[in-house]
C-alpha cells in the first residue's frame, strides 16, 4: 500500500514535469492510469488538455467527465471550470443554476474568481433561480460533492 | 444596500483577526463563532449572517442561512442583525423566507447547536 501510494506520487510529478516540457505523449501515459485510480489533479489535467486539445484531439464531453470527477472530490479549479462550461453551455446545455452552484461551492472554499463569477452569472438570474441555486449547493456539499449534476 | 454592506464591511472587519485566507481557517473561525453564537452573541451571529451572505471563504454563500442568523441576532437586539435581516429578505423568495423562519425556529429549539 505505501509502496503504490509513493509510486503514484512519483507518477504524477513525472507526468507534470513530461507536460511543462510538452512531452504530453508521456503525460498522458502517466496521468490516465493516475486519474481512473481517483487522483483529482490528474483529471483535472485531463480536463484541461481534453477542452484545449493539448495532446489530444479537442473533446469537450471528455472534459466536462473528467472536470466532474476531480469537482466530485473537492477540487476547486475543477468545479470552477465546470460551472465555466454549464455558464457558456460548453457541450452541456447552457444552464445558469448549475453554473451557480458549482461557481458558489468554488466561492466557498476560497476561490476569489468563483466569487466574482458567481455575482456576475447572479446578475442574469431570478430570485427564485437563486434560491434553487443556493439550495442546491447547501446539498451538494451535504453530499461532499457527490452526484451533485 | 449601502446600509448592509457597512454593516457587512464592520461584521467582515471585525471577523478579520479570526480569518485567515484559507478557508480551512475560515472553517475553523467559523467553529469559534458557533460556540460563540451558541452562548447567544449576537455580534457572532451577525457575523456568521455575514459569512453566508457572502458566500466566499469557508462557507457557499446561502441566503436562507444568513437570514436565520441575522435574525437571531436581531432577535438577541442587536439593531445591525434586525437591518442586515431586513435587506437580505428583500431579495429572496417568499419560499425562502418562510424556510429561514422554520430553520430559526427549530435552531432555538435546540439552543442555537448543530443547527444547519
Amino acid at each position: 500500500m505505501m509502496c503504490s501510494s509513493f509510486a503514484r506520487a512519483d507518477d504524477y510529478d513525472d507526468g507534470a514535469k513530461a507536460y511543462q516540457k510538452r512531452d504530453y505523449v508521456t503525460a498522458l501515459t502517466l496521468f490516465f492510469p493516475l486519474a481512473d485510480q481517483g487522483h483529482a489533479t490528474a483529471q483535472f489535467n485531463l480536463g484541461v488538455m481534453h477542452e484545449n486539445g493539448i495532446g489530444v484531439i479537442k473533446d469537450f464531453k471528455k472534459s466536462f467527465d473528467w472536470y466532474r470527477m476531480a469537482a466530485a472530490q473537492g477540487y476547486v479549479q475543477a468545479q470552477f471550470n465546470l460551472a465555466l462550461m454549464y455558464e457558456g453551455g460548453k457541450w452541456v446545455k447552457q444552464d445558469y443554476v448549475l453554473a451557480h452552484m458549482w461557481y458558489n461551492l468554488a466561492a466557498g472554499n476560497g476561490d476569489k474568481s468563483g466569487t466574482n463569477n458567481r455575482d456576475i452569472v447572479a446578475s442574469q438570474m431570478t430570485p427564485t433561480q437563486i434560491a434553487e441555486a443556493q439550495k442546491m449547493a447547501k446539498e451538494c456539499e451535504k453530499k461532499n460533492y457527490k452526484n451533485c449534476d | 444596500m449601502k446600509k448592509l454592506l457597512l454593516i457587512l464591511v464592520l461584521a467582515v472587519m471585525c471577523s478579520s483577526v479570526a480569518r485567515a485566507d484559507d478557508s480551512d481557517g475560515a472553517l475553523s473561525a467559523l467553529k469559534l463563532l458557533r460556540s460563540l453564537a451558541e452562548k447567544g452573541s449576537s455580534n457572532a451571529q451577525n457575523i456568521i449572517g455575514a459569512m453566508y451572505f457572502q458566500g466566499d471563504n469557508g462557507v457557499p454563500q446561502d441566503y436562507v442561512r444568513a437570514h436565520m442568523w441575522f435574525s437571531f441576532a436581531a432577535r438577541n437586539g442587536n439593531k445591525d442583525g434586525s437591518k442586515a435581516r431586513d435587506i437580505i429578505a428583500s431579495q429572496m423568495t417568499h419560499t425562502e423566507i418562510a424556510e429561514a423562519q422554520n430553520m430559526a425556529r427549530e435552531c432555538v429549539k435546540k439552543k442555537y447547536k448543530n443547527c444547519d
